[in-house]
């Protein structure tokens, strides 16, 4: 056996390889000193963001996609309400509320609930369960616009009111409102979590930049030496950054994919911690291929820059 | 080809490791570089090689002021150099045929086009068939070998040597030396610095002495 031989024959420990695999450990992978430790090290932590941007990316699209649901299917609607009143039969104010409404334009329809609805509607809330039936409830009408009907709902309230005592007209829009800007302030949120977690994995990819390069500098040096531009010492060093950071963003993903397909599956099972969102839609998911690609962009220009910079220094 | 004139040279606020230091290399010649261990013959190579900049006095190396040369300018006035470093210098992780090819690779040509040099120019040193031996189970002879090879693979104007037979046998030495001077009969400008008298002598080449920062020519 040659000493050739030897020289290529690596005994690694299982914990190695382990690292080694993650890593794509080649003994000819380029120039620069193949990937070590710390490179894997390296990748799990970029794998970390990676997961935590995929989740507040997905957070902002569920949000963003419920939110304008909320719009459209409030926005075309109306409740009124009908209160008991001692004075007047709850049919009467019914009649009264129905004659004002097919006299607006602008109006699609407008029908009473029967009671039946107003008690399936209240089930979720106290159960199914006859004492609910000795509570004085209010009676409802639906109402459905047109589409880009321009109803004056100020107006339109004061004459409910004054057809008869006990109607109330529900618009839901300070409702709605309330929750579109709860809904403005979880995107806004997801944005600056996207933000930190750009600039730390900046941070993280400039500080191991820079102990490669130390680690790296007799090789840095020779190169220098041999009349390697920096171009090409930057193009090695990137490229090796590339594949640590696609490596990290593609198990971040995969990760944050099997945590939104748990999310689904609990939601549909009904347990999803009370959120409100249905969870990611298939039509979604190749957004998420977004963020480990970013990423990977992220971690190469930093690294480039990082290399570009350090050479500058020397002469 | 090779200018020093009134050059100063020392490493951070330390003292003036090179004083006043002028000489001329032509194209094509041969010269020693003498004188005791830490008189400053490593730190003159620096210099030359480009890895170190001067603290006072003219450097021009191929009619170019090292000065006001430009940083994008220097890879390639570098790979008119050859250099044999002192310690070898090989990179740990590269084979023997890769060690050899970098500066070739360096330059973005493509491996097609220089492998039968490089592989040709390894058998010529006697390692053919160490190719692709990692350095760290090369002998110190082979070691030297593939440092040689790699300073002249691509075929450099200039070839600078540090103690080049400082590790091995003075037959291997003298091996060394009839490379140094083949090499500079086809054209290359040698310079060698060594304090080994018997490779000084066996070639009668002129000298460059140096003692206390301090240059002298014998010719």
């Amino acid at each position: 056996m040659t000493d050739a031989d030897t020289s290529d024959k690596v005994s690694l420990s299982p914990v190695s390889n382990w690292m080694a695999l993650i890593v794509g450990r080649t003994p000819r992978s380029g120039i620069m000193p193949p990937a070590d430790v710390t490179g894997a090290t390296l990748v799990l932590v970029i794998a970390a963001m990676s997961y935590l941007a995929c989740l507040a990316f997905g957070a902002m699209v569920t949000v963003t996609r419920s939110a304008n649901d909320w719009t459209a299917q409030l926005e075309g609607s109306l409740t009124i309400q009908v209160k008991p009143h001692a004075e007047i039969a709850t049919e009467d104010q019914i009649s009264a509320a129905l004659a004002v409404l097919d006299d607006v334009e602008g109006i699609e329809r407008a029908s009473a609930l029967s009671e039946e609805d107003i008690r399936a509607l209240l089930d979720p809330w106290l159960g199914e369960t006859t004492e609910s039936e000795d509570l004085p409830l209010p009676s409802l009408i639906d109402v459905e616009l047109s589409p880009g009907a321009n109803v004056d709902m100020s107006r339109l309230a004061e004459r409910l009111a004054a057809a008869a005592p006990g109607i109330e007209l529900d618009t839901h829009r300070q409702w709605l409102s309330e929750l579109l800007a709860a809904a403005r302030s979880a995107v806004w949120l997801s944005i600056g979590i996207l933000t930190l977690i750009t600039l730390t994995t900046v941070a993280i990819v400039v500080f191991a930049t820079r102990a490669s390069l130390a680690a790296n500098h007799e090789s840095v040096e020779v190169l220098h030496l041999v009349g390697a531009p920096d171009e090409f010492v930057a193009n090695e060093v990137q490229r090796h950054f590339l594949q640590l950071g696609l490596r990290g963003g593609a198990s971040g993903l995969a990760a944050a994919i099997l945590t939104f397909l748990a999310i689904t599956w609990l939601g549909s099972e009904g347990g999803a911690f009370l959120l409100p969102v249905p969870g990611l839609m298939l039509s979604d998911y190749p957004w998420l291929l977004l963020v480990p690609a970013s990423v990977a962009l992220t971690t190469t220009l930093a690294a480039r820059m990082t290399v570009l910079r350090v050479l500058g220094r020397m002469i | 080809m090779v200018r020093f004139e009134n050059v100063g040279m020392r490493y951070g606020m330390g003292p003036e490791i090179l004083r006043d230091v002028s000489f001329h290399l032509e194209p094509g010649s041969l010269h020693f570089l003498t004188g005791p261990s830490g008189a400053g013959k490593t730190s003159l190579l620096k210099l030359m090689f480009l890895a170190h900049k001067p603290s006072r006095g003219l450097i021009s190396m191929f009619g170019h002021d090292v000065a006001t040369t430009s940083r994008a300018e220097l890879p390639g006035l570098r790979r008119r150099i050859g250099v044999v470093f002192q310690e070898f210098r090989l990179l740990e992780h590269l084979t023997t045929y890769e060690n050899v090819a970098l500066p070739l690779k360096v330059t973005g040509r493509n491996e097609s086009e220089y492998r039968d040099d490089v592989e040709e120019l390894l058998t010529w040193v006697g390692l053919g068939d160490r190719m692709q031996a990692r350095p760290s189970t090369l002998s110190g002879g082979e070691q030297q070998r593939a440092a040689i090879a790699r300073a002249v693979v691509g075929r450099p104007a200039l070839l600078l040597a540090d103690e080049p037979t400082g590790n091995v046998d003075p037959e291997m030495g003298q091996r060394l030396l009839r490379l140094f001077i083949e090499l500079n009969r086809l054209g290359t400008s040698v310079l060698i610095a060594t304090h080994d008298r018997a490779l000084v002598d066996a070639s009668h080449a002129p000298e460059l002495i140096i003692q206390n920062g301090e240059l002298t020519y014998r010719d």
